[in-house]
């Protein structure tokens, strides 16, 4: 195992054991924590709001009114790669990061280079949502980020930088150390947001996030995934947000809407929840052939080209010993599937022959 | 008969032994590419970490690597922007990628945590060679190909 895997499966045990601890953390160490944030950015501390949901931050905030809210609440994943992305058009650090922050402790060096940037990031994205009451890359702290966890390696670092070291008997107490110590008691709110004229906070969930076993992603077939007090709620399935109906209804989904979908893992996740066989029947499809490579369906149309798709099955079964199975488009003028499936490469059926797959 | 890998929608396919070869011998006609064949001034060679991502998966984050003593060979012209385009599946016929892998590597899957994950696709091993990065597409009424997306 790499040091780089154990580092991640380490962050991961971390933040899985911080973020979703059933144990609560009060109002007042939470607003403590929220002054010494603001002390060690020189900045005087503001009143602290509380929220009900992370949706329910955007009027108070000032960035929204209650229709956007309505289109954060739709499309909450998008919402947070936008602003992954301005934070990362922000003016870059100085070689060797910010020198305010690093003049007392050195950072965690397991980090490494690119860690190390996104750390100066995030410290950069602390100072200018004080700053600026425009910007709020805060609310990188979603649940899209659950998943990418260089954030959460950031905070760690901070946090573990706020931690006295029992070997070497280094006591933590540069503003590192402070703020480290902070974002590990705010890390259990689940969302702040600091600005100048007031620090957001957002309440724990009433549904604690359910993962998808020893997965770093959300999950949660029958019902939503994650919940708060105000009603705002969110469905995954497998770490994808699906509208309530997939998780909830899955037999009423048009059969249409699974070939809509693009994403060929969100497809799957459709079918498997409609039921394959279902499908098949639904769309009356027929097989024009099956052999080692797939099984090609032809659904005919009265108007227009035919629907051809070819099933494929994963090579690598799953842990219980059954395959998934994906649903590909391919061409109306193939007729064998292991023309279809070379297609998909780009290949022709003879020069098609993987000769290790999973 | 080329040798080839596939993991998930990654194919890899050998199209020399190595990159003194595939200099000398330049694949011709690949994906649209000039069909004179490309010429060593058409392809930039990048060094790697000892690792080259061939694949990325925007929706549930994965990614699949090849780890090893490896290089990437890309267009003389392409960006960063463009590699990386490319590997969330958005660019089509105007982009090639070979991977260069010096002494026996393995094709990787990773969870969006950058974890090797087996329980999606099991590690391969991956010979000497220069591979063809070959991404799986699906038919489009309107474009007739995109690539796929997961």
């Amino acid at each position: 195992m790499s040091e780089d895997t154990r580092l991640n499966e380490w962050v991961q045990r971390w933040w899985r054991d911080a973020y979703f601890s059933p144990l609560a953390v009060s109002h007042a160490q939470v607003e403590d924590a929220i002054r010494v944030v603001y002390r060690v950015l020189d900045a005087p501390p503001p009143p602290i709001v509380w929220v009900a949901s992370p949706a329910a931050q955007i009027i108070p905030a000032g960035i929204g009114t209650a229709r956007q809210r309505v289109l954060f609440e739709r499309d909450f994943s998008q919402q947070a790669l936008i602003y992954q992305e301005r934070l990362e058009k922000m003016a870059p650090f100085p070689e060797g990061g910010d020198p305010g922050f690093r003049r007392s402790a050195p950072f965690s060096s397991d980090l490494g280079a690119e860690g190390t940037r996104f750390l100066d990031m995030y410290l950069l994205a602390l100072r200018e949502s004080v700053r600026d009451p425009r910007v709020n890359p805060m609310y990188v702290q979603n649940l899209a980020y659950l998943v990418t966890n260089q954030w959460v390696r950031c905070q760690i670092a901070l946090i573990t930088e706020g931690l006295d070291d029992p070997v070497s008997g280094h006591a933590a107490s540069s503003d590192v150390a402070a703020l480290g110590r902070a974002l590990a008691t705010l890390m259990r709110t689940t969302f702040f947001t600091v600005f100048s004229a007031a620090c957001l906070v957002c309440k724990r969930p009433s549904i604690v996030p359910r993962l998808d076993g020893q997965r770093f992603r959300l999950d949660n077939p029958v019902g939503p995934a994650i919940e708060f007090p105000d009603g705002f709620s969110k469905y995954y399935l497998q770490g994808l947000e699906f509208d309530s109906e997939v998780v909830m209804y899955p037999e009423r989904m048009d059969p249409q809407t699974i070939f809509e979908e693009i994403n060929q893992e969100r497809r799957r996740i459709r079918l498997e929840r409609f039921g394959l066989e279902k499908f098949i029947t639904e769309v009356e499809a027929e097989t024009v052939d099956n052999d080692r490579f797939g099984i090609l369906y032809r659904v005919r149309f009265d108007q227009g080209d035919d629907l051809q798709m070819v099933k494929v099955i994963n090579a690598t079964p799953e842990p219980d010993g059954t395959q998934r199975n994906f649903f590909l488009r391919v061409p109306p003028w193939v007729n064998s599937s292991k023309a279809a499936v070379a297609w998909t490469f780009d290949l022709d059926e003879n020069e098609y022959q993987p000769e290790f797959e999973s | 008969m080329t040798f080839q890998i596939r993991q998930g929608d990654i194919l890899l396919k050998r199209v020399a032994n190595n990159i003194e070869d595939f200099e000398k011998n330049p694949p011709r006609g690949v994906r649209g590419f000039s069909p004179m064949g490309h010429t060593k001034a058409d392809v930039q060679i990048k060094d790697t970490d000892g690792f080259a991502i061939v694949g990325f998966g925007e929706g549930s984050g994965h990614r699949h690597v090849v780890e090893g003593a490896v290089q990437t060979l890309v267009q003389a012209r392409a960006t960063e922007e463009t590699v990386q385009s490319y590997l969330m599946g958005e660019l089509t016929d105007e982009f090639f990628m070979y991977v260069s892998v010096i002494e026996p590597g393995r094709l990787v899957h990773q969870d969006a945590t950058e974890t090797v994950f087996e329980e999606d696709h099991g590690v391969l091993e991956v010979p000497p060679g220069v591979y063809e990065v070959i991404r799986q597409r699906e038919y489009d009424e309107s474009t007739h190909r995109r690539y796929v997306v997961d």
